[in-house]
């Protein structure tokens, strides 16, 4: 599930625009699947990542908008209009334009809650704990380390991979075995 | 009968307020329920009856009013014919029973007193009976003592062989025949036997004046259907006397206006302190006291000129003519009047009030002698004594006491301490009696300084008989058991004739089986259920004889005092303070002042202006060396040079500590006449007056809440006036479902006084809760009905518009639609229905509604009602808890009985069979409740008439209650 | 402490001011991410001095406001100076002014990100917190000026044995929906946004059991450009949501005026009226809050007098727009032909009992902002936080009079009664007042409340590209 589970060789930088120089090399170099940590949201190093805008979870956060403000006024116009009709200051027994608020509101909640619950979601999250973690100064990324990972199939070019990394400015290269 | 001792130990509420402690409107409850419900346990034990049982109804035999059979069925209400008695004078009234408990008074529609009407006062009667304040037990020094000790002492005070010497015996005013049998025996037995008739507020000077008039003691009776012009010389009839309740209906009937081309009469009232009556008059003349016998006089004399009065003095009527004159500055108005009542001769009435000296009721007698009046007649008086020319005066009394002459002093239920002209100093006198025995209802002043103190029935637990005005006479039947073993007068003074064990039960039947030998039981039985005993009205003297002796009096008739003239009323709830200050009666508003729990000194603009005086300011009043201080209150209309104080306030308890408001009989003096003169003291100090109304004035938009005019432009363009009631448009159709009866309310305005009873009726009905001073002063009232009141006009001649409000049933209701619970909704057959259950307490529905009749319990209101006075409460009707709304619901416990009770019967429901508390208890029946989809309805009718508007039409709310344009009839020549 | 994990990282090198200057004002002392850090994050690790007897203090005034409710829901509503016709009165202009305040947090983070204005990066967590706990006081009235409290849920529609519902054409059951889902929205932005420094707090947090606690919290933030990217998009989408549920919740909160009948209720420009006046009170209430701590917490150079500026600006127009409404609102009475409304809004409420209430509101509301027309009180704190606490003022009373004048002259003359507050009626807006505080300390105590990782971002935006 974890990106990490896939990457094997992990390096770590000290500022952002490093970290997206390499991120860049390595694309040239032809590395294709990419990971990166950061401490702060960079858009230019999604790009180079090549991170598609989640549409699932957009289309599902309007499906739940509609969702709720549909629930919203079933409800109100079974409760007034048949399950118990009573005759409120004369006026019509389904009075939609007095549902508008409601449905208007509801609507907002289940759209907003899904957008919560399913950015978490998607993301894996909440989660206990991270195979990177066994990398010591993995903790620093929510500060100021930036890491890229990259996922390397051909054995043999190892060396020159860690080498590159280091000339790209990474402070250190970190080996993980693939996850199960 | 056991007393409830275990009620009698238990501490009592503050007397003040019997519902409420009136410094935290919030009492904590006397009782606890646990508590209460182990006492009334308690009670059942000790009592051969239970108290809260089915069981407490009499073990004689009474006659149920109506319903048969008399049998009573859980659930099922009774209704008793029985009569209430005000100042001797009885009026007939129903009660209903549930379970052996009267819960609710009625008038008595056979009754001629009362014609199915009722006054707060008789309203009040119920809450009296229920008091947790009665006397329980009997003492002797304060400490408990035995019923027997008390005969005993009885049996002493009428031992034969002191033929009563120093025996006095103080009662109030009765029509009672069998009282008066029992006095004659009495006096018979022990002739010394001094009795005494303590009534505060007494008709004597009418008595008086009829003497000098016509040489014999008559009371005079009005018809105003047979009158076009009512002249009122400081008479309050709409409001107050004997007969005020039929007194108003047929004044009401005179200007009911049904169609446009219908006559009305024209109401002349020359008052000092604006009344009931005043505010329906079409013309107001405010005269101070001292001036009411000279305009009087010159009324007089217009018309003796006009007519030629025979017989009368030539040397007097200069002397009439000269004192005529001290009224030149409103001739023209004497002039207006006289003309009024000689052209339309014989269709004429003149009214005098009671507190007018004799002369002024003679001259009365004699103009409508002089212009033939058909409206009044005059027959005997019913009350016992009337004739005697000190009837009422308690000097000989004071003068026994002085004396130390009184070796035992019998006193049954009158508070002579509190209600006596305070020159008399009874108060303290009144522990100088050797002996002394108090029967009554409440510890006061009275008791405090009596030796004996006794409970006495109250008139729903006795057995006697009282006559009208009229001389009809209704038997009094108890309706449930003494609840603290009470006696009845009957009984006391059989005790004192001497008999044994005597029961007013007995004594009744015996009195009566003499005066209807044949057939007694069917007798007995029809006069029960019917509640008059029939042939017993007083036949009037035909055109009695006129002399003129009076007319001397009257010119040398004692001259203004001068300064500032005290002007001492009976109030209009409490009367003269004897009712048992029901919390009803002091939380019920003054229908002239809107102000409760407490009276105040009512002055005009004028003068409060020279005083320099504001509403609240305290004043003190001295006068013959007495001072009481109290709130101003200004009440446009009012005479200037005067000074108005109600009566009834300020009573003082056994405890000493003093009721609501202040005593005026603290100013009051045994002669009138000769009366030092009034000071007054505006001291800095502010009191906080109780109103529930602030403004008076209608403002800007007057036009949408009341409508009123002239008889005259009504009659030139009777459709012109009202708006045209359309439905108004609306973007939503109601798809809910109406059935096809439709219930809807109309009140003629042209007929309500703004009496009140209705207000009284609907707490008596609905069990609504009063709330104490502290409470109103928070604006926090619970009545449903209110009686809103307007004025027009000048501050010194007002015009008056009341109307009454209450929920409207709008049937596109604002306070419908803002409900988030849907506690408040619309029945099928019209009603704006609160559901108590339902409602969480978020006053939205008041907020929007219009008319503010919404009502809100802040409180749990009902919690602190000591024991027995939840008995009062109607089972019919949920008592509210804390934190819910409440308002009218057009009595919808009467609609829906009277509709089972039609479909049990397979009938169809008839027009009268629903009639709700305020309409029924309404004198004038102004207020009319119907089906008004009902072609045979009266308020199908009324609500088509030329006058029926709507409050507030442009909101669209469609109010299902309709008004009547108020009318007045002006004369012309007076603007 | 600036020794720790991170203290061996060298500063940044000097950047190149490629930004616009305007922008670079709002983060004038270039920093290294570690030392942005070490410097935001210590602020919540050492708490000042002065902040623990704060909260004491606070927490101490909030058990008056306990006290006032278990008062009022033991003896009832009759210990307010609540009366009819004045059947609502402090309890719902606490609810609305409250409400209103809690209206600043999400605009400023919902709009002014949907706007990409940069400057509100430092203040809006400060904001969205101050939203949060202001709705929490918001709610607590509507509940409580209930007659029976306890039934509340009645207006949430529930299948129950009585078969009934609630009653959906009424405003309060729209109150209900809004203000909930308000309260659970803004909740969900302000969660959203604080993940990554919740993260941040795990790993810096020296002790042990800190790490722990944040760790729970952070959900296992690791910030992959992945997550970084749907959290983003998410708060986007939020932020998208909140900003009309902002204009609908005061909308729906002035209908429980508009849709009453009442003189100075019944009118259609009662919604975008409250909503400025809303936005007008929480921007009112940011500052009030901002400026102490920005000055405790030694802040001026991330909460810089630009975002003053910029602040006070916004209470420029929210002002003008509240002195529009109430211009409009008297002009159309004038002109519009219902008599009882001419009467409300130009007799009772200027000359009226409750004249110098209404004079306050004028001068608080509309007075106070002119000044903000001179640019030295913008950027002066010290006005600032005086006209802040004068135009909240002036916000709650605009409240209470506006009910308490309509209900108590309304339509019929016999009705009219004034109003009295009672002790009770002030021990509760006291207490929300200290209860409020109290939670803000609280926050402060253990939340980042500077935005790290979004100043980071910031600054990388201004000076980062290389």
């Amino acid at each position: 599930m974890s990106p990490a589970a896939q990457t094997d060789v992990w390096a770590e930088f000290e500022t952002g625009p490093l970290a997206l120089a390499a991120a860049r090399r390595l694309r040239a170099q032809g590395y294709g699947q990419l990971e990166a940590f950061t401490p702060y949201p960079m858009p230019e190093l999604e790009e180079v990542l090549g991170l598609k805008r989640p549409r699932l979870l957009l289309s599902l956060v309007l499906a739940a908008a509609c969702l709720g403000g549909g629930l919203a006024f079933l409800l109100m116009w079974w409760t007034a209009a048949r399950s118990y009709p009573l005759n409120v200051g004369g006026r019509p027994l389904n009075s939609f334009v007095t549902d508008i608020p409601i449905m208007f509101e509801s609507a907002v909640l289940s759209a907003a809650i899904t957008a919560f619950l399913g950015s978490l979601f998607f993301s894996g999250m909440p989660r206990l704990r991270d195979p990177l973690d066994v990398i010591p100064s993995f903790a620093r990324t929510s500060i100021d380390r930036f890491w890229i990972g990259v996922r390397d199939d051909q054995p043999e070019a190892r060396e020159p991979l860690s080498r590159l990394l280091e000339q790209l400015g990474a402070v250190h290269v970190h080996r993980v075995e693939a996850g199960p | 009968m056991p007393p409830l001792t275990s009620f009698g130990s238990r501490p009592r509420l503050d007397p003040g307020v019997p519902e409420f402690d009136a410094q935290q409107e919030h009492a904590p409850s006397e009782l606890s329920r646990r508590e209460f419900l182990y006492l009334s346990g308690a009670t059942i034990a000790l009592s051969s009856q239970a108290l809260l049982g089915c069981t407490r109804a009499p073990a004689e035999k009474i006659f149920p009013y109506r319903v048969q059979p008399p049998e009573i069925v859980p659930g099922r209400a009774l209704h008793y014919a029985s009569a209430s008695t005000l100042d001797g004078y009885g009026t007939g009234i129903v009660v209903e029973s549930h379970e052996g408990r009267p819960t609710k008074i009625e008038g008595n529609s056979a009754h001629p007193a009362s014609l199915g009407a009722s006054s707060a006062a008789q309203q009040a009667l119920l809450l009296e009976l229920y008091d947790p304040r009665r006397i329980r037990t009997v003492t002797r020094g304060g400490l408990p003592a035995l019923g027997d000790d008390l005969t005993r002492a009885l049996r002493a005070a009428g031992a034969l062989e002191r033929r009563g010497r120093g025996v006095h015996l103080v009662l109030g005013a009765s029509s009672s025949p069998l009282l008066a049998r029992q006095l004659a025996m009495l006096q018979s037995k022990l002739p010394e036997l001094a009795v005494h008739f303590h009534v505060p507020l007494s008709r004597t000077a009418a008595w008086q004046g009829s003497r000098l008039a016509f040489g014999s003691t008559l009371e005079a009776r009005v018809d105003l259907r047979r009158a076009d012009v009512v002249v009122a010389i400081g008479a309050d009839m709409l409001a107050q006397g004997p007969e005020h309740l039929a007194v108003a209906r047929a004044f009401a009937d005179a200007r009911r206006m049904r169609t446009s081309t219908d006559a009305m009469n024209r109401l002349y009232v020359v008052e000092t302190s604006m009344s009931v009556t005043g505010g329906m008059a079409d013309h107001r003349l405010a005269l101070v006291p001292s001036q009411m016998p000279a305009f009087a006089a010159a009324l007089l004399r217009e018309l003796a000129v006009a007519l030629g009065a025979a017989g009368m003095p030539g040397d007097l009527a200069a002397r009439l003519a000269a004192q005529a004159d001290t009224l030149a500055s409103h001739g023209a108005f004497v002039r207006a009047v006289a003309r009024d009542l000689l052209t339309q001769r014989g269709r004429g009435a003149v009214l005098a009030g009671d507190h007018l000296p004799a002369a002024a009721h003679a001259a009365v007698h004699a103009m409508n002698a002089l212009l033939g009046n058909h409206a009044l007649s005059y027959a005997p008086s019913p009350i016992i004594g009337s004739e005697q020319e000190s009837f009422g005066s308690l000097r000989a009394l004071r003068e026994a006491l002085a004396a130390r002459a009184v070796d035992s002093l019998i006193v049954l239920d009158r508070d002579l301490a509190y209600a006596s002209a305070a020159d008399l100093e009874l108060e303290s006198l009144l522990g100088r009696a050797k002996e002394s025995i108090y029967f009554g209802l409440f510890a006061n002043q009275t008791s405090a300084a009596c030796n004996y103190r006794a409970p006495a029935a109250h008139v729903l637990e006795s057995w006697s008989d009282t006559r009208s005005l009229g001389g009809t006479t209704s038997i009094v039947q108890p309706m449930i058991l003494p609840l603290y073993g009470g006696q009845t007068p009957s009984e006391v003074l059989a005790v004192l004739i001497g008999a044994e064990q005597p029961s007013a039960h007995e004594l009744l039947r015996d009195f009566w089986r003499e005066q209807r030998p044949n057939d007694f039981e069917s007798f007995w039985e029809t006069t029960l259920s019917r509640g008059t005993v029939e042939g017993t009205e007083i036949a009037p003297v035909t055109s009695p004889s006129l002399s003129w002796g009076w007319l001397r009096q009257l010119v040398e008739s004692t001259p203004a005092p001068g300064g500032v003239e005290l002007n001492l009323i009976a109030d209009t709830r409490l009367h003269d303070g004897l009712l048992g200050n029901s919390p009803w009666l002091l939380e019920l508003p003054c229908p002239v002042t809107k102000q409760c729990w407490g009276n105040a000194a009512l002055i005009a603009p004028a003068l409060a202006r020279r005083l320099g005086v504001s509403n609240g300011q305290v004043l003190e009043l001295t006068r013959g060396g007495r001072t009481v201080a109290l709130p101003a209150l200004i009440v446009p209309g009012h005479a200037d040079a005067a000074l108005t104080l109600a009566l009834g306030w300020g009573q003082k308890y056994e405890s000493g500590q003093e009721s609501f408001g202040v005593s005026g009989y603290r100013l009051m003096a045994s002669n009138e006449q000769a009366v030092a003169p009034l000071q007054i003291r505006v001291t800095g100090q502010l009191d906080e007056l109780a109103l529930t109304q602030d403004t008076m004035s209608l403002g800007e938009s007057a036009d949408s809440i009341l409508l009123s005019s002239t008889l005259a432009d009504y009659q030139k363009a009777p459709k012109a006036l009202t708006p045209k009631l359309k439905r108004p448009l609306s973007m939503y159709a109601s798809d809910a479902p109406e059935s096809e009866r439709q219930w809807g309310m109309t009140i003629d305005l042209n007929a309500c006084t703004g009496c009140s009873a209705c207000v009284v009726a609907c707490q008596a009905e609905n069990n609504i809760p009063s709330v104490g001073k502290n409470g109103v002063l928070k604006h926090r009232e619970m009545h449903w009905l209110r009686v809103d009141r307007y004025l027009g006009g000048s501050e010194a001649a007002p015009r008056v518009l009341v109307e009454p409000m209450a929920c409207q049933h709008c049937e596109k209701a604002p306070c419908e639609y803002v409900c988030p619970t849907g506690a408040t909704t619309h029945s099928t057959d019209g009603l704006n229905q609160m559901v108590y259950n339902r409602c969480v307490g978020t006053r939205f529905c008041s907020n929007n509604c219009p008319y503010k009749v919404r009502r809100f319990n802040w409180f749990d209101y009902h919690q602190g009602e000591a024991s027995p006075r939840e008995l009062a409460e109607n089972p019919e009707v949920t008592v509210r808890a804390r934190g819910v709304m409440e308002k009218c619901s057009y009595c919808v416990q009467r609609i829906r009985k009277a509709e089972i009770a039609a479909k049990v019967g397979h009938r169809p429901l008839l027009d009268q069979d629903v009639r709700t508390a305020c309409e029924q208890a309404c004198p004038t029946q102004a207020i009319r409740f119907g089906d008004i989809n009902d072609a045979r309805s009266e308020v199908a009718a009324l609500r088509q008439s030329e006058r029926a508007f709507q409050v507030l039409p442009e909101l669209g709310a469609v109010p299902r209650t309709r008004y009547l344009m108020k009318l007045t009839n002006p004369n012309p020549e007076l603007k | 402490m600036s020794s720790g994990p991170v203290a061996e990282v060298p500063l940044w090198p000097a950047p190149d001011y490629s930004a616009p200057p305007d922008e670079m004002a709002l983060l004038p002392h270039p920093q290294s991410d570690a030392a942005l850090t070490a410097e935001l994050l210590d602020k919540v690790l050492h708490p000042p001095r002065w902040l623990g007897p704060a909260i004491l203090t606070t927490g101490a005034g909030s058990t008056v406001l306990l006290a006032a409710v278990v008062y009022t829901l033991i003896t009832g509503i009759g210990v307010w100076g609540n009366n009819i016709p004045v059947a609502w009165a402090f309890g719902i202009t606490n609810f609305v002014w409250w409400i209103g305040i809690g209206h600043a947090g999400t605009f400023i983070s919902a709009f002014l990100l949907l706007l990409e204005q940069k400057w509100r990066t430092s203040i809006n967590r400060f904001a969205e917190a101050m939203t949060l706990f202001a709705v929490v006081q918001a709610g607590l009235f509507p509940l409580l000026h209930m007659g029976r409290a306890w039934f509340f849920y009645w207006l949430v529609p529930y299948p129950s044995t009585m078969g009934i519902w609630p009653q959906f054409r009424s405003s309060l059951t729209w109150d209900v929906a809004a203000v909930s889902t308000y309260l659970t929205v803004s909740l969900l932005f302000w969660y959203l946004g604080l993940i990554p420094d919740l993260a941040a707090m795990r790993d810096y947090a020296p002790e042990r059991w800190r790490r722990k606690v944040y760790a729970v919290f952070a959900l296992g933030w690791h910030g992959s450009a992945q997550t970084w990217r749907r959290q983003r998009i998410a708060y986007g989408v939020l932020a998208g949501i909140a900003a009309p549920l902002v204009v609908s919740v005061h909308s729906i909160v002035s209908m429980d005026f508009a849709i009453g009948v009442l003189p100075g209720w019944h009118s259609t420009i009662f919604p975008p009226y409250f909503v400025a006046g809303a936005i007008y009170s929480g921007f009112a209430m940011v500052l009030t809050l901002l400026i102490p701590a920005r000055r405790l917490y030694h802040l001026e150079h991330v909460v810089t007098t630009d975002h003053l500026d910029k602040m006070a600006k916004m209470l420029l127009v929210t002002g003008s727009l509240v002195t529009y409404a109430y211009m409009v609102e008297t002009y159309l009475a004038w002109v519009g032909g219902d008599s009882f409304e001419r009467h409300m809004l130009l007799q009772v409420r200027p000359h009226g009992q409750f004249a110098p209430l209404f004079w306050t509101v004028i001068a608080c509301n509309c007075g106070s902002p002119l000044f903000l027309w001179s640019r030295r009180v913008r950027r002066s704190a010290l006005c600032l936080f005086a006209l802040t606490l004068s135009i909240q003022l002036g916000m709650w009373l605009e409240r209470l009079m506006l009910i308490i004048t309509s209900l108590s002259a309304d339509f019929l003359p016999s009705a009219a009664h004034g109003y009295k507050p009672s002790l009770i009626d002030g021990a509760l807006l006291g207490g929300t007042l200290c209860f409020f505080l109290f939670l803000f300390l609280v926050f402060l105590r253990f939340v980042p409340f500077i935005p790290v990782s979004e100043l980071k971002a910031l600054d990388y935006e201004l000076r980062g590209r290389t």
